[in-house]
């Protein structure tokens, strides 16, 4: 039987007890012999959007399947809402809804089919079934084909469906793996608006990104894993504030660099400015503003010309090199 | 108890849904075991043998014409063994080299003279036919010989001296070709059909299904049970229509016992599900499984005597073939259809082909938790 208290927290509606959403206790898990994630320590709390942040191979989903109970830990613990889940299995994982990164439905089957199956698997009486499947579709905007077959959706329509199914059972901690991956501008939408009305119901939002502008634009507080090692931790503004040494110029030349020009640039400025170029696109980094100024008239005595420029206000993914230090996806360290 | 058997039934709707929406495997679990039972039932069933009338196609040659020679082709032709047809030599050896024809009887020039040579010519494989047609020629010409010296002595009795009754021996009713192609037809499928739940099931898992389930209040026992459940469930109404068909269009008949035939399905329809988890168990890649799937299924066929009778089987084979469960469920199939075999003579092929389907079950279900315990470890993607 599960403790007292443990099925109360089951009623429709239910959030977490003040013992935090999600409590790891020196975590390490092993897929094989490589330790996916070492030692990790941290807390979510009940009513927040966390964001599991790292490039590619840091841990993440390792840490989101962890919680959901389908991959062990190696040593540690993590218990959700107080509760570990070995010991009430069933009970732990209702608490739970887990979105994977690869969508898990049935194509031969329409949504409305798929969802009801999910739902049934979670003991939702008939008349509750009705009603939250047509919940969960208005909300990631499929109703209007709810009757089609899911082979015909879109990807970005299966990955909505694929997150409307975590949603059915109302969990108290819903984990989103890499959520917002291939989506279209309309998809990320629905499902920044899911996600920031699941965390004003007072529940617990815990998804892995590597993209940090959308970290910093949803999460309330954020993890940085780097080959399985916490690296940071706290808000999106206590890790930009802890990885920001450098003021940042982003400017738009009017034309081209020759290889040449390039390399005679880079002769001039010594190691106080760090710039990049990519295309028509310059970034220049440098201790602080004045730097920056005489880089601005260096190029201009070299002939280069800055046709607009602007210092951004610091953002997550201006450090990523910071943060990221085994290396970022993309071109995140461009964006503004 | 009650939430595993409610959760195990979600489980097996979903894939009776599954199912109804793919429209390869149902033609694949009604129509293809009907067509292919109906043709193999056609192409081996004979109806003169039935009724025992069964007739060996003979050429004869003359090689000169001679009343002798006449006298006793119209004999041949008034026997009641053989449909006679005269070609020259030949036509005879151009149709036995091509099997057009499996035997024929040369008469020679020299018929009149003693000891003279008939030949029979043969196709190889027609070995049984030449001796059968070598008797009937040698009761026509004693019968002829007879009539021809003993008539002289007064003597007419050119009959044999004895009465022939035949009986059909087996432990039941007279051998129905449909009956068998059906069981056989059936009983292949059924296991093609195992075979496509085992595929499912290993697709579910490289497209994250499984995951899905493991984070959801499923217990892996029940999931495995509700996969067997519906298994079973597609096969026994694989069982109903197939039959169905045979019963209302060619006749086939449970004239044995009928509890002992619906046991059978339902051990047959557990061995598809057995099979199923056990192709899951093993089975690396969907196309690599499907493979072996295919050659493993269609021997066990064969040499379970699905297709053919087994005694056309060699020996060694034979007996090799009574580690298969096919070739005791096909036992019991062919007992309780046309052999008309009480519940007790149909016994030890229940209790066989229920044991190899509760054995593959465990073994799966044991091997498919070692699967997912390697993987909940991170051992195994």
């Amino acid at each position: 039987m599960p403790p007292p208290g443990v099925n109360d927290s089951l009623r429709r509606g239910a959030v977490m007890p003040e013992t935090g959403a999600v409590v790891f206790d020196d975590v390490s898990i092993r897929l094989g012999n490589y330790p996916a994630v070492d030692g990790l320590t941290l807390r979510v709390e009940t009513g927040e959007i966390f964001g599991l942040l790292g490039p590619n191979g840091s841990g993440k989903s390792s840490t989101l399947a962890a919680i959901a109970g389908v991959l062990e830990t190696h040593s540690g613990s993590i218990r959700v809402g107080g509760h570990l889940q070995k010991d009430h299995p069933a009970e732990y994982a209702r608490f739970i809804g887990y979105s994977a990164q690869q969508p898990a439905l049935y194509d031969e089957l329409s949504a409305h089919a798929n969802l009801d199956f999910i739902a049934c698997l979670y003991d939702l009486p008939r008349q509750r079934r009705r009603l939250r499947i047509a919940h969960v579709l208005d909300q990631v905007g499929l109703t209007h084909r709810a009757r089609e077959r899911v082979g015909t959706y879109s990807g970005g329509m299966q990955r909505r469906l694929h997150l409307a199914a975590s949603l059915l059972h109302e969990p108290a901690v819903l984990l989103l793996d890499e959520p917002s991956v291939a989506l279209d501008a309309e998809s990320r939408d629905v499902l920044f608006r899911v996600v920031t009305a699941y965390r004003d119901e007072g529940r617990t939002v815990v998804f892995s990104t590597h993209l940090l502008d959308e970290a910093e634009e949803w999460c309330d507080r954020v993890a940085v894993l780097t080959r399985g090692r916490l690296t940071a931790y706290g808000s999106p503004a206590d890790v930009l504030h802890s990885h920001t040494t450098k003021q940042v110029l982003l400017g738009i030349l009017q034309a081209e660099l020759t290889e040449q020009a390039e390399v005679a640039l880079r002769r001039r400025f010594d190691h106080d400015v760090v710039f990049r170029i990519d295309a028509r696109r310059i970034r220049l980094e440098a201790a602080d503003l004045e730097q920056l100024g005489q880089a601005l008239t260096l190029l201009g005595a070299e002939g280069i010309e800055v046709v607009s420029w602007h210092t951004p206000v610091a953002r997550l993914d201006h450090v990523a090199e910071t943060v990221f230090p085994d290396g970022v996806e993309g071109e995140a360290c461009f964006a503004s | 108890m009650f939430r595993q058997l409610k959760l195990a039934s979600t489980l097996a709707l979903k894939d009776g849904r599954l199912f109804l929406a793919d429209r390869r495997g149902f033609a694949l679990a009604f129509v293809v075991p009907i067509i292919l039972a109906s043709a193999f039932g056609m192409i081996f069933d004979r109806p003169g043998q039935r009724e025992g009338k069964l007739q060996l196609p003979l050429l004869v040659v003359i090689e000169e014409e001679n009343p002798l020679a006449r006298s006793l082709v119209n004999d041949l032709k008034a026997s009641e063994q053989v449909v006679l047809r005269e070609v020259d030599r030949a036509t005879a050896e151009r149709e036995l080299a091509s099997h057009q024809a499996s035997v024929a009887l040369v008469l020679p020039a020299k018929l009149g003279e003693t000891r003279p040579a008939i030949e029979l010519l043969y196709h190889p494989q027609a070995a049984l036919e030449v001796r059968w047609a070598e008797g009937v020629f040698t009761e026509v010409f004693m019968k002829r010989a007879a009539r021809t010296w003993l008539a002289p002595l007064g003597l007419t009795a050119t009959e044999r001296p004895f009465e022939v009754h035949r009986h059909g021996i087996a432990s039941g009713g007279e051998f129905n070709t449909y009956s068998h192609s059906f069981s056989g037809m059936t009983l292949q499928y059924l296991l093609f059909w195992g075979m496509e739940c085992g595929l499912l099931l290993l697709r579910e898992r490289q497209r994250g299904i499984w995951l899905r389930l493991a984070a959801a209040p499923v217990p892996l026992t029940t999931a495995l049970l509700g996969r067997a459940l519906s298994t079973t469930a597609i096969a026994l109404l694989q069982f109903v229509v197939t039959f169905g068909f045979g019963w209302l269009v060619f006749g086939v008949r449970v004239t044995g016992s009928p509890i002992g035939f619906v046991l059978l399905a339902l051990a047959v329809s557990l061995l598809a599900a057995g099979v199923g988890l056990f192709v899951a168990a093993v089975g690396r890649t969907e196309a690599c499984a499907r493979n072996l799937c295919i050659v493993v299924i269609l021997a066990a066929a064969m040499i379970g005597g699905l297709w053919l009778p087994a005694f056309l089987l060699p020996e060694w084979l034979r007996e090799g073939s009574r580690l298969l469960p096919t070739t005791w469920a096909m036992r019991g199939f062919d007992g309780a259809t046309w052999q008309g075999q009480s519940l007790l003579q149909l016994a030890p092929s229940l209790a066989l082909v229920f044991s190899f389907s509760l054995m593959v079950l465990l073994a799966a279900i044991v091997r498919l938790h070692g699967l997912e315990s390697r993987r909940r470890r991170g051992v195994l993607a």
